[in-house]
């Protein structure tokens, strides 16, 4: 049952740049379990790399 | 999300309640019956499951209670159980409490309540995960801020706002939006940005360290300022809106400041005027006191004076009016008193002496007589003085009475306008001084900001900078190279998603406000429109714009509609549960309130809606069934059972409603 569905679908919807979007979608889907500094940095890295391949 | 079954254990009226739903009929649940027969127990069971609300040992099945006490120990519990389904997954929700009888047969909790919660998927009778802080589930899915939109008492909802819940519809907003949440991920993000800038002070010596603590504390410095700003900004907010409140609500007192602002001239002439009046009177009772004496004292002396003059005459005693000598001059001079007849006329000669004669004979008694008679002359000049003063006066004082009588009339023309607002004189004054302070709170405030707006800029700089430096004295080893990379693409989201929740909460606000106007406008074809305002305030409109003024019906179907609102616009769909749904509006009304309800809920439109109603013979009637007829529905009522009073659940309509002209005619088939 999933409630972060109204930040989440607001955050697409937004007009942030693409890259700060999908750094806090990953970053708020990640917060459901809890975000740890480990994981920021994972979402981080991750984010990183997609800019280079895109 | 859907209730599927309800079962409640001991509780109140509800000792053994079973309500399993089926999935074709479970939009729209009815759980009626007649007041007394338990559906206040049901509401309060949903509460206690839901929000943990305090029971009492009251509160469990008196039946029950009496089989603990006869057999004198052990101990039974309240249990609320629900299962919940949620597009093809189930959770199992059980809340309960413990009581046992004392040594004393009193009853006591044994323990606190407690709650399991059971996920399923796909078939709620195989569960396969208990929840490990099933509080924590329950929370999430059924969050306590919304419980003033799902869980409540149908009779007060016509008065849904007029009570203060604009901090429940500003809470229940930030709640869907979760800005708390997304404030507490940006919180992260720029912890996570402190630590990679740390990070990389540290691996590019001793100099970058201490510019990157440098950097640090010129970044908290710009945290800060902008932490106040916000205050700053909220309190202005805040500054700005009561302004305007007390504005409006001296406008609607402006007539009455101007009635009461005449009222107050008009009171101050009639005071003037008043005092003049004084003064005229007085002064004209002194002279009439005066004019009084002088015709008392003449009116007392004039008959004895005229006695005395009589009887001093007589005796030859009271002065001739000629004076000795002007009559020795007129016998010397052969004159008469008109200068002419004397020599002519011998007796007349022979008259003057004897005045001469008399004058002299006359002596001091004559004299005073002659005195006092003049005096009495001069008190009656005197009292004729007076008594003129006082007809001139007396003029005066009609005028001065005039004017005080056209005073008067406009004061009592004023009197019924100021009946009313009177008693609204201490209250202009004090919105008025209110005003006036919360335009001094703003100068102050603006100020605040304005000096604020220039630290900020200075900080600004100062951390632009410091980050030069930093940057400068970072290492080129690779690890510091893409450190840097990381700094500098948190440092975008960091600054992008400035201001970002402010924009999220305005996003929901117009949403919901989009909703409920189209849908209350379509009700009411088109006559109102809903503006929610940036401070979470409710208007209805009329077309115009204008204020517009709800019939309870209205109001409640207004305040249905903004609770269905909310779940519908950010896709929340807990059940809407009500007691009493259609409170104390009448038959026409409910009519018209179920048929709008109907068409919010008909799944065909799109909803996943689920509705239970909890309705008396009053509410449920052939003529609000009509309606509900048009959505598929459960229908259930509740029947009392045993000596103990149970309820028990039954399918249908109560049998005993019948018997009610309403139902007796539905079954005749002349309700249609």
């Amino acid at each position: 049952m999933d409630n972060e569905i109204e930040l989440l679908r607001v955050l697409r919807a937004s007009d942030l740049s693409e890259d700060t979007k999908k750094y806090l979608i990953k970053a708020v889907e990640a917060n459901l379990s809890g975000l740890t500094q480990s994981k920021l940095d994972a979402i981080l890295e991750s984010s990183l790399e997609q800019n280079e391949n895109s | 999300m859907k209730i599927l079954s309800v079962s409640v254990r001991n509780f109140r009226l509800l000792r053994n309640f079973d309500l399993v739903l089926d999935t074709a009929d479970n939009d729209l649940v009815f759980i009626n019956g007649s007041n007394g027969h338990g559906k206040t127990s049901l509401l309060g069971a949903f509460q206690f499951c839901f929000f943990d609300q305090a029971i009492r040992p009251e509160d469990f099945s008196d039946a029950s209670l009496e089989e603990l006490r006869l057999t004198g120990r052990g101990e039974i519990s309240v249990t609320v159980k629900l299962v919940l389904n949620q597009e093809g997954d189930f959770a199992l929700v059980n809340r309960s409490q413990a009581v046992v009888i004392g040594d004393d047969s009193t009853l006591e909790f044994s323990g606190r309540p407690i709650l399991d919660v059971t996920l399923a998927f796909q078939d709620p009778s195989t569960p396969s995960e208990v929840h490990p802080d099933p509080e924590f589930w329950l929370a999430q899915n059924l969050p306590s801020r919304f419980k003033s939109f799902f869980l409540f008492d149908g009779e007060l909802m016509y008065k849904f706002f007029d009570v203060s819940v604009k901090g429940a519809i500003e809470q229940a907003v930030k709640e869907i939006a979760q800005i708390d949440l997304f404030e507490e991920i940006l919180d992260s993000v720029r912890s996570h940005r402190n630590l990679l800038s740390s990070r990389l002070g540290k691996i590019s010596g001793t100099d970058a360290e201490k510019l990157e603590k440098a950097l640090a504390t010129s970044r908290e410095a710009l945290s800060r300022l902008v932490s106040n700003g916000r205050q700053i900004a909220e309190q202005q907010e805040g500054a700005e809106k009561r302004q305007r409140e007390l504005t409006k609500q001296l406008e609607a007192h402006k007539d009455a400041g101007k009635f009461l602002a005449r009222n107050k001239e008009l009171q101050e002439s009639l005071d003037r005027l008043d005092s003049q009046r004084r003064a005229f009177e007085e002064a004209m009772n002194k002279e009439i006191l005066q004019a009084g004496v002088a015709s008392f004292l003449v009116s007392r002396a004039d008959y004895p004076l005229k006695k005395h003059i009589k009887e001093a005459d007589e005796r030859g005693k009271y002065p001739a009016n000629f004076k000795p000598e002007a009559l020795e001059k007129l016998i010397q001079e052969d004159e008469c008193i008109c200068g002419r007849h004397l020599s002519e006329s011998p007796p007349a000669k022979s008259n003057l002496e004897r005045l001469l004669e008399r004058s002299k004979n006359a002596g001091p008694l004559g004299a005073q007589l002659q005195i006092v008679h003049d005096s009495l002359l001069v008190s009656r000049g005197v009292a004729q003085k007076s008594s003129d003063s006082v007809v001139a006066n007396t003029g005066l004082l009609r005028e001065v009475r005039a004017d005080i009588l056209k005073l008067k009339a406009e004061k009592d023309k004023l009197e019924p306008k100021l009946e009313g607002i009177r008693g609204n004189a201490d209250l202009i004054q004090k919105l008025s001084s209110e005003l006036k302070s919360v335009d001094n709170e703003l100068l102050d405030l603006k100020a605040r900001s304005t000096r604020l707006a220039e630290d900020y800029s200075k900080a600004e700089s100062q951390v632009k900078a410091d980050q030069k430096k930093f940057d400068k004295a970072t290492s080129n080893s690779s690890e510091a190279v893409d450190l840097r990379r990381k700094l500098s693409f948190l440092e975008g989201v960091i600054q992008e998603s400035d201001g970002f929740s402010e924009k999220v909460l305005e996003g929901v606000r117009s949403r919901v406000e989009e909703f409920v106007s189209s849908h209350f406008s379509k009700v009411k074809q088109g006559k109102f429109k809903t503006q929610i305002t940036e401070d979470f305030e409710v208007l209805t409109l009329n077309q115009d714009g204008s204020p517009a003024e709800l019939s309870e019906g209205q109001k409640m179907l207004k305040a249905y509609i903004f609770s269905i609102a909310l779940r519908e616009v950010v896709g929340l769909s807990f059940p809407l549960i009500v007691d009493t749904p259609f409170g104390r509006i009448d038959e026409r009304n409910r009519e018209a309130l179920a048929e709008a309800l109907c068409q919010l809920i008909d799944p065909t439109s799109g909803s996943s809606q689920q509705v239970i109603f909890m309705m008396h013979d009053g509410e449920y009637t052939p003529y609000t069934k009509k309606h509900f007829d048009q959505v598929k529905s459960s229908e259930n009522y509740l029947e009392l059972i045993g000596p103990g009073n149970e309820s028990t659940l039954k399918r249908g309509i109560d049998p005993a409603w019948f018997e009610l002209t309403a139902w007796a005619d539905w079954k005749k088939g002349a309700i249609k």
